[in-house]
């Protein structure tokens, strides 16, 4: 078994997971300022 | 002469050995499911069929008299291009509705936690001896995205396209049976009775069209290898949400994605060659395929019974297994479910916002690999 590949192998599973998870905080953020923002205007 | 006409006859019949025989087999299995089953006929049956083409007498359909055949040609256009998934993504794009996902986008956090098995089956591929680059687009499977494994394996892998594109798809059609048993495992009765409250709220016109504009933005400056992929899904759904371009939004959800679904299935058929088939490892990429999905599914799940711990009002954690980007597939899996456990329990919709969260999150997940194997094999 290469050792280093699967060290390698977990540190892309560690940033990846990380990497997901704030892309999709970005997307939640983005998503609930977008709608807040133009519901208000819709509003008014 | 009479022995020329002879040998012309016998030419065919003695180019076919076992190997030939053996894809002959896989393509008609692969048929009867598209047929007798309806297990993704649109892919199963052109991928049977072209399998059994390129495996014909003197593989005449690939190449003949050193000029490149049919198949070939549409293989290096269509394939290595990487032209054939992203028009796909097109239609994907044009075919996704994001309005339940508006209303409740905290959901999305399920679009990355059942993105896990990906990663888990990298690692397991690396301990069972593939190389970093071949585990990568074996792992990529789990995401339950054809176009994205078939971009990335061309990119990384592509002595593998035949077997992972098979496997890739043959598990997709077979989420239906290996969701529920995993989803049963790791959830209670209980939990799955759990009921989630409507949300219906109205989103303004313009949140749809800035959504993939600002998708395709963030998601290419934080991995722009990534651009391709999100462009093109992105672009499918501006077409269809932009409201004034009716006509092109219908046919990329109809005539592009079906006259590219043919040539890609055909073409995929076209990889599995028998040299490049029957190998071992073929067996081993299906037993990883089907260990990323499990572990793709129970993440998700798994992380909906975490959130649990800290929420007063649950959420039903079978709602996380729809993280995967098997859409609509999984959703309706998730809402068979919740009906068997109690008929008047509906989360669909829920379950339809994780589900297209899970497309987005697949796209990332395969950019990511994209751009952090090349550093980590050069590393």
């Amino acid at each position: 078994m290469d050792f280093l590949a699967l060290q390698k192998s977990f540190l892309l599973m560690g940033i990846g997971m990380a990497v997901l998870f704030v892309f999709m905080g970005i997307l939640i953020l983005v998503v609930d300022l977008t709608v807040k923002v133009f519901r208000k205007k819709d509003i008014q | 002469m009479l022995e020329n006409i002879f040998a012309f006859f016998l030419e065919g019949i003695l180019a076919i050995g076992y190997e030939q025989v053996l894809m002959y087999l896989i393509g008609i299995v692969l048929i009867w499911l598209a047929v007798a089953k309806d297990y993704e006929p649109m892919l199963l049956l052109p991928i049977g069929f072209g399998a059994i083409l390129v495996n014909l007498p003197l593989e005449v359909v690939w190449s003949h008299d050193g000029a490149p055949g049919a198949l070939k040609i549409l293989f290096e256009a269509g394939v290595l291009t990487e032209l054939f998934p992203l028009l796909i993504f097109i239609g994907v794009g044009a075919m996704i509705d994001f309005a339940p996902l508006f209303q409740r986008p905290w959901l999305m956090l399920f679009g990355a936690a059942a993105h896990l098995g990906i990663f888990a089956t990298i690692s397991l591929a690396v301990a069972l001896g593939f190389p970093l680059e071949e585990a990568a687009c074996i792992g990529v499977i789990g995401a339950a995205d054809g176009p994205t494994t078939i971009f990335i394996t061309t990119k990384l892998a592509k002595d593998l396209l035949g077997p992972i594109m098979v496997v890739a798809y043959s598990y997709m059609s077979l989420v239906p049976i290996i969701q529920p048993p995993v989803i049963k495992a790791l959830t209670t009765k209980n939990e799955r009775l759990i009921r989630m409250t409507a949300v219906d709220h109205s989103i303004p016109r313009v949140v749809f069209v800035i959504f993939p504009i600002a998708v395709t933005l963030i998601c290419s400056i934080l991995i722009p290898i990534a651009a391709p992929l999100v462009g093109f899904l992105m672009f499918g759904n501006l077409i269809r949400e932009s409201g004034v371009l009716e006509k092109l939004s219908l046919t990329a959800q109809n005539e592009l994605s079906n006259i590219v679904t043919i040539l890609l299935g055909i073409t995929v058929g076209a990889s599995m060659r028998a040299d490049s088939f029957l190998r071992p490892e073929t067996l081993l990429i299906m037993a990883l395929g089907l260990f990323a999905f499990v572990f793709n599914t129970a993440g998700g799940v798994l992380f909906a019974k975490f959130i649990n711990l800290f929420l007063k009002k649950k959420i039903n954690p079978m709602i996380g297994a729809c993280g995967i980007s098997a859409f609509p597939m999984s959703s309706r899996v998730i809402q068979k479910m919740a009906l068997k456990d109690d008929p008047t329990n509906i989360i669909l919709m829920h379950a339809v916002s994780a589900n297209v969260s899970g497309q987005l999150g697949s796209v990332v997940a395969g950019g990511l690999v994209l751009a952090l194997i090349p550093i980590l094999i050069g590393g």
